[in-house]
């Protein structure tokens, strides 16, 4: 059989192509990442207006006047307990419903195909579906729980300091905690069969068989997945900021709002700039964690 | 149709902080129309110079050239050769016959000498009832003889076969064996074979190349192998079960070499051997090279019955002589009782002796 | 047999926790508007009607939002496949100086903070033009999916036996070859779970459609249905026909996508 000489690209070498094929990409994130965060990061030095084409260079002055701001660590702790409470709720809620779908029954796969629901729904739905749940006057919650006197009165469940946070809380974790379901789910039908057999022959009852198989295998997953939602949680704005506004009286302003409000709403591109750049240090320290995790992991 | 000659290949890998070399200057001339195996243990680096070969590696330094033409620096498509994947790497989603023809399609052969081509091949594999199934409808032997197929279907100068049966059970992989020894004398390409199994490459092969560590370490035809090991190694590798290694020491007594090793003094035929510079040697002997005698031969060696394990056809003894074991193979017919006291004879001219100790040791000849 | 029952028991209970505000939007959206409003509510309607849908194509602009919101996402799906279909192949066979870095700066990428990006993005696309342009939103959108796209592609292109492409190199094939004539065929499933999911993505977002597009005709589904939202006269039925059908999307792609799930949300745990 005759040999043919290389084609137009016979010049490429692996090396060569798989750059080439990787430059998209790369420009991509050059263009629509490194670039913006470089600028957001020199913009967080700028006092600036959003109609204002240059700013003027401050320095450090927004971050000297944030760190002075009760404001900005009010926000920062309630950023915290929000991502702290909405992780921590949908972890165990997350894991106690895998267990349960982990079972065998009748109409099992469309009760999993249904969970998922909340997770892949439009945010502004499942607001919307919320906002109305909740509602003070006509809102189906509140005639539920006055029926069955679980409480006395309707309550304005979103226009309350007390009540509002936790509510928001309720629709973060309504919403996000199917994820940790299906991860947990994909887990829990991986662990061999015989490790509990082998319990069982070595007497252990379903208590023990629980904590020392069950949770022991999946305690890395819950892990890895708890340190991931927490980073997404801690960045989310639409829950908070659609429910509530950050209301009432700032009891739901969540750091992603206060970098809204400076920069949109007040106009202070600087200023929220420099919000954002504190909150993206705080999260490169979570993900040190995971990367770290991760590498003890592959070890 | 070519000779292939393989000039000190050599091949290194980073890795985590250091330098692997998984091939070290490798050269090898296999002649056209050749059976040669490639046999040693995962990592001995018959893989990476096979890869070479086809051209899904580069190495580090070395030629390797085809007839006359040096093929180092080409893609694997400019070289005109075939490879069977252990895996048989079918495209799952092609049917058999679109497996067949898609090398043929990439080097633009018309559809009429495509089809000629595929009903050859389908004709000669006994694979033609099933040229429009998917590689998954496929049991294992048949996907075998269509990676076969694809790579016969396109007179390549060399085929390359890495591994080919080992995803076939036992018994299929005998059968598989045979057709391929009868293939190889219908085409008579030249073939390079990598496996990890030596009975393959005893039955298979025109010549052996056994390969450790990156290291070729001997080649020669099967029963060279077998009965002239250049090392240790080579020794050690080939024939199951094992040969026996007996470490002890060598001098002169009275003229004579005598090895003597725990509870033994062998004397040894003189006129093969050249002294070694020290007097630490091992002495190889294969299991069926042990004969049982009777307790008052001279030289006789006292041995006493561990286990025995019938396999079939044969029996494997094991007994311990002077605190270390030894495996003897006899017929099935010959029982021993665990406990019972043996006296060993060992075969004067099929003794094996290598310098020194390790793996490296080679040959006293 | 306790064990059986405890289990339905518990189903039927997630069942109640995760349908029930879905069956309220559904019911709520038709019934008329003046029973959304009763006291006592009815949780089946007295009275069915498609009142709320149709009067929102007649009189709001949802069908040309939801136009909008097709055209980005499906703009900014495809580039996201296009360029991140290439750069996953790229890391997941080439050995490239700096691939292991480069795959963690993606993983990186993906858990930028949309609040921190946002800024820097309106100031940017001011200046080219892109802000007010269905362009201009689907490049800001790329900003989560490609790193999506090119994190899970990556995982499927490595779980393609690399012996195939090897067969195909020796069988003729060039390298892009061999990745258009062998690996693309194996990938397809894949390649289509994961675009679904870099559009919905896309068609949940709420922030950059909100601050990136102020033009009303060009505004996009999830900010123009906010704007249904009013202080004073809220129509709830209307509003839960737009959130049903804004769900619609979603619930369509779900047949396609189930069995694909764990692999598209393992790496949209992250953003999403």
């Amino acid at each position: 059989m005759a040999v043919r000489s290389g084609g137009p690209l016979a010049w490429l070498r692996d090396q060569h192509l798989g750059v080439i094929l990787l430059l998209p990409s790369a420009l991509t994130f050059l263009v629509l990442l490194v670039f913006p965060l470089s600028y957001g990061i020199y913009t967080s030095f700028l006092q600036r207006h959003v109609l204002d084409p240059e700013g003027v260079w401050v320095g450090l002055a927004n971050y000297v006047w944030l760190f002075g701001n009760a404001e900005f660590w009010q926000s920062l702790a309630i950023s915290t307990l929000w991502a702290g409470a909405t992780v921590g709720l949908q972890i165990v809620l997350g894991t106690a419903v895998a267990l349960i779908l982990h079972q065998p029954f009748k109409g099992r796969s469309l009760v999993r195909g249904l969970v998922l629901f909340p997770y892949m729904m439009p945010v502004v739905s499942v607001i919307l579906i919320w906002m109305l749940l909740y509602n003070a006057l006509y809102g189906v919650l509140n005639y539920l729980l006055v029926q069955t006197g679980l409480i006395a009165a309707p309550i304005a469940w979103l226009s309350q300091p007390g009540s509002a946070f936790w509510s928001v809380v309720f629709v973060g974790v309504w919403k996000y905690f199917p994820f940790v379901v299906v991860i947990v789910l994909a887990r829990l039908q991986v662990i061999p069969q015989d490790l509990y057999e082998a319990a069982r022959i070595d007497g252990a009852g379903a208590i023990a068989r629980f904590v020392d198989i069950t949770l022991h295998q999946i305690k890395d997953v819950l892990l890895v997945v708890a340190l991931l939602r927490t980073i997404y949680m801690f960045n989310n704005f639409e829950i908070a900021f659609l429910l509530t506004g950050g209301g009432p009286l700032r009891a739901t302003m969540t750091l992603p709002i206060l970098v809204y409000e400076q920069a949109f709403g007040l106009y202070e591109m600087g200023r929220g700039s420099a919000i954002a750049v504190v909150m993206f240090l705080i999260l490169i320290g979570v993900m040190s964690v995971y990367f770290a995790f991760l590498r003890k992991e592959s070890d | 149709m070519a000779n292939v000659r393989i000039d000190r290949l050599h091949k290194e890998f980073r890795s985590h902080g250091g330098v692997v070399h998984a091939l070290k200057e490798l050269t090898l001339d296999i002649a056209d129309g050749e059976f040669i195996s490639l046999v040693g243990p995962s990592g001995c680096g018959k893989s990476t110079a096979l890869r070479i070969i086809a051209g899904l590696e580069t190495p580090t330094s070395g030629r390797i050239l085809f007839g006359p033409r040096d093929i180092t620096k080409l893609e694997p498509r400019d070289r005109n050769i075939a490879m069977v994947f252990q895996s048989y790497a079918l495209y799952p989603h092609m049917s058999v016959r679109q497996n067949l023809e898609y090398g043929l399609r990439k080097r633009g052969v018309a559809r009429e000498e495509r089809d000629r081509k595929v009903a050859t091949i389908g004709a000669m594999l006994q694979i033609e009832s099933m040229f429009e199934r998917k590689p998954r409808q496929l049991s294992g032997g048949q996907r075998q003889r269509v990676a076969l197929g694809r790579a016969l279907i396109r007179d390549p100068e060399v085929f390359l076969l890495d591994e080919p049966l080992s995803n076939l059970d036992a018994k299929l992989r005998v059968h598989m064996r045979a057709e391929l020894a009868a293939l190889h004398q219908k085409v008579q390409t030249t073939m390079v074979y990598v496996t990890h199994d030596q009975l393959e490459a005893m039955t298979l092969s025109d010549r052996i190349v056994v390969m450790n560590h990156g290291v070729m370490q001997q080649v020669g035809r099967p029963d060279e192998i077998y009965s002239r090991p250049a090392n240790r190694f080579v020794a050690e590798f080939i024939g199951t079960p094992s040969m026996n290694m007996i470490e002890g020491e060598l001098r002169i007594e009275s003229g004579k070499p005598i090895f003597t090793g725990p509870g033994m003094a062998i004397a040894l035929p003189q006129a093969s051997l050249h002294m070694p510079a020290a007097k630490q040697a091992t002495l190889g002997v294969r299991p069926e090279d042990i004969a049982l005698v009777a307790p008052d031969t001279p030289g006789a060696i006292a041995a006493r019955v561990t286990v025995s394990e019938l396999t079939g056809a044969e029996r494997y003894h094991f007994v311990t002589v002077g605190g270390g074991s030894v495996i003897i193979r006899t017929p099935a017919s010959t029982v021993l009782h665990p406990g019972e006291n043996v006296a060993l004879g060992l075969h004067p001219d099929r003794l094996h002796l290598f310098g020194g100790a390790g793996e490296d040791a080679a040959a006293l000849r | 047999m306790l064990r059986i029952l405890r289990t339905y028991g518990l189903a039927l209970l997630l069942l109640t926790f995760v349908a029930f505000p879905l069956y309220w939007m559904t019911l709520t959206s038709l019934k008329p508007q003046t029973e959304v409003f009763r006291t006592p509510p009815t949780f089946l309607p007295a009275t069915w009607t498609l009142e709320h849908y149709i009067s929102l194509f007649q009189l709001t602009d949802f069908g040309l939002l939801f136009m909008n919101s097709l055209k980005v996402c499906l703009l900014s799906t495809v580039m996201a496949l296009a360029v991140g279909i290439l750069g996953a192949y790229a890391l997941a066979r080439f050995r490239v100086r700096g691939k292991e870095a480069y795959g963690r700066l993606v993983l990186l990428a993906y858990m930028f903070p949309g609040a921190l990006l946002v800024i820097p993005l309106l100031l940017l696309f001011r200046e080219l033009g892109l802000t007010n342009s269905h362009l201009g939103l689907s490049l800001a959108y790329l900003t989560f999916s490609l790193p999506f796209v090119m994190w899970v592609m990556r995982d499927f292109f490595a779980s393609v036996p690399i012996d195939l492409e090897e067969a195909a190199l020796i069988d003729g094939a060039t390298r892009l070859g061999a990745l258009w004539d062998v690996v693309l065929p194996q990938a397809v499933p894949g390649i289509i779970a994961t675009g679904i999911f870099a559009f919905l993505f896309a068609w949940n977002e709420y922030l950059y459609a909100l601050i990136l597009i102020s033009d009303e005709s060009l505004r996009t589904l999830p900010p123009g249905m906010m704007r249904f939202v009013s202080s004073t006269d809220t129509n709830w039925g209307l509003i839960m026909a737009a959130s049903t059908l804004a769900t619609l999307p979603m619930a369509l792609a779900f047949g396609l996508v189930q069995r694909y799930l764990v692999t598209g949300m393992g790496a949209g745990g992250v953003k999403g």
